[in-house]
């Protein structure tokens, strides 16, 4: 078994498209740990998670999965690894028990009984189609077939995108589960916040190709804050404190990156904590500075 | 590789069963009218069996051959609609396992094709009370080897996602082809009439298949000796192009 320190190394990736760049994405996730992948729709989560797992060809840069070239080692590295995706990728006409048989072929460590025991722990069954499955009910499929082959790396694109809170607690609740596990990681993207707020150590943050964010979350939750004053003291605030503003009737609210610096500088200023949502929208309008 | 090939299997089984279907129905109305020709309302009738049996087979293998095939054709449609396409390159098979699995399922059912093809020629001809012909055989293994273009379905649907696509560019691509078929076809007949009426007197449907038989004969000898050189070079070909599109990864 190979040693690595980073589940998923990313150094420079850049892929090219016409009118999109994901340009010299860099970031680590740490093993052991999960970190979200948030960024607004065409930020290019799904550009950098289809380049990890080689679905797309990267033009430029460097990407380590368990310590293994994502593209010599694929295979050694895809054995280890689980996908999932925003919809399940299995036929309408299938069903787990077709599943258990197709894939008990390809990976070398399907285990049968783990499958079919998230199937009784999801209350899905296993003779019905999938054509005839709920989305939340695809959704834990899924994850029970992505979780019964000993993965090492758990990798999921917008996965609790579109469920109700309810199934999404329950699939959190999972991957906390799966997470006991030293060995294993998650890399999940999502523009679900809140789902991150409750269950990720890091987070990066994408937008428009370019990675703006990337660190430990309670970091980055420690170092940014809502600094909330009137009209009259946000003209006294420094261009470079500020990512952006909200601006409204009364005052502004205003992104800062450097609450500690900020609550020093503007003594008496009340910075209230940020939350990754917020941290997302004010960083989605830093080009505007100012917004209502 | 053997999951991959369980999958496609299971997914064409409804057409599998339909064709089955189709075919023993056709089977079983083509010998009861071959046993009629000796023990039903047509016997006595002159000329039947002949003008019937050799033709019997003919369409009893066409619905073995293209019926079996048939199901596979819109399953890489159906795997981009799925997403299953896309859920391929993130599993620990290579590229060439991938395509290789869908090349031996197109194989396991032109061999299925055959077969049953075969079997008709056996069922038919054991219900008009003839040996089983050997040239009969002959025409459905080279049938069958024809059918290997068929395989082109697999790198034309990694190309254009899409069946109704994929058909309309197979067309327009066999188009010439086709034309030159129907101008040989009609300058042979016109040839063949001409030598009916040369040495024979008039051209009748008897003196023509005189004249057509020995070029039928030496196209079928020539094309039996061809058939597995032409089944290992349409494989080879659609396998590589087959592969080159999967490695495109057009996402």
């Amino acid at each position: 078994m190979n040693d690595y320190e980073n589940a998923i190394e990313i150094k420079e990736l850049t892929k090219r498209y016409d009118g999109f760049t994901l340009d010299k994405v860099s970031f680590s996730v740490p093993k052991g740990s999960i970190m979200g992948f948030i960024g607004q729709n065409g930020a290019g989560k799904t550009t950098t998670i289809n380049a990890l797992l080689n679905i797309v060809r990267k033009d430029e840069g460097e990407i380590r999965l368990l310590g293994l070239d994502h593209e010599k080692d694929q295979y050694e590295a895809k054995k280890q690894i689980a996908a999932v995706f925003d919809e399940l990728p299995f036929d309408d006409r299938l069903n787990a028990i077709a599943i258990d048989k197709i894939l008990r072929e390809i990976y070398e460590e399907w285990n049968t009984d783990t499958f079919f025991g998230y199937l009784d722990r999801f209350a899905l069954p296993r003779k019905k189609k999938f054509g005839k499955f709920s989305k939340g009910m695809k959704m834990k499929l899924q994850i029970a077939a992505a979780l019964s082959h000993n993965a090492r790396l758990l990798i999921m694109d917008e996965a609790t995108t579109g469920l109700d809170p309810v199934v999404r607690n329950e699939i959190l609740d999972i991957f906390l589960e799966y997470l006991q596990n030293e060995e294993h990681s998650i890399l999940m993207s999502s523009h679900i916040t809140s789902d991150l707020d409750k269950i990720a150590d890091c987070v990066t943050f994408i937008d428009k190709g370019k990675v703006l964010i990337s660190g430990y979350k309670d970091d980055i939750l420690d170092s940014h804050g809502i600094l909330k004053c009137t009209k009259d003291d946000y003209k006294d605030i420094d261009a470079e404190d500020i990512v952006s503003a909200r601006l409204n009737d009364f005052g502004a609210e205003i992104m800062v990156s450097d609450k500690a610096s900020c609550s020093r500088k503007y003594s008496g200023a009340v910075i209230d904590p940020a939350t990754l949502e917020d941290i997302m929208i004010y960083y989605v309008n830093r080009e505007k500075k100012e917004w209502r | 590789m053997k999951g991959l090939i369980y999958r496609e299997l299971y997914l064409i089984r409804k057409t599998t069963v339909t064709t089955l279907l189709v075919y023993f129905v056709f089977v079983a109305m083509m010998s009861l009218v071959c046993i009629s020709t000796y023990a039903g309302n047509l016997k006595g009738e002159e000329g039947v069996i002949e003008i019937f049996y050799p033709q019997a087979y003919f369409y009893a293998a066409c619905i073995a051959l293209v019926g079996m095939g048939y199901g596979h054709n819109d399953i890489i449609q159906k795997d981009y609609q799925s997403r299953w396409q896309l859920f391929s390159y993130t599993l620990p098979v290579s590229d060439k396992k991938i395509i290789a699995s869908k090349f031996i399922v197109r194989g396991i059912l032109l061999l299925a094709g055959l077969v049953l093809a075969i079997l008709a020629e056996v069922i038919i001809a054991a219900a008009a009370k003839m040996p089983v012909s050997t040239d009969h055989i002959k025409n459905i293994l080279i049938i069958g080897a024809l059918m290997t273009v068929g395989f082109s379905e697999i790198p034309l649907m990694l190309r254009f996602k899409n069946q109704n696509k994929a058909a309309i560019i197979t067309l327009l691509a066999c188009a010439p082809i086709l034309a030159a078929f129907v101008y040989f076809a009609w300058k042979f007949t016109k040839f063949c009439m001409a030598e009916a009426t040369r040495l024979y007197g008039e051209a009748t449907d008897v003196t023509m298949a005189k004249v057509f038989e020995p070029y039928f004969e030496k196209a079928r000898n020539i094309g039996f000796i061809a058939a597995p050189f032409f089944v290992v070079g349409v494989v080879a070909l659609f396998y590589v192009w087959a592969l080159k599109e999967y490695r495109r990864r057009r996402y």
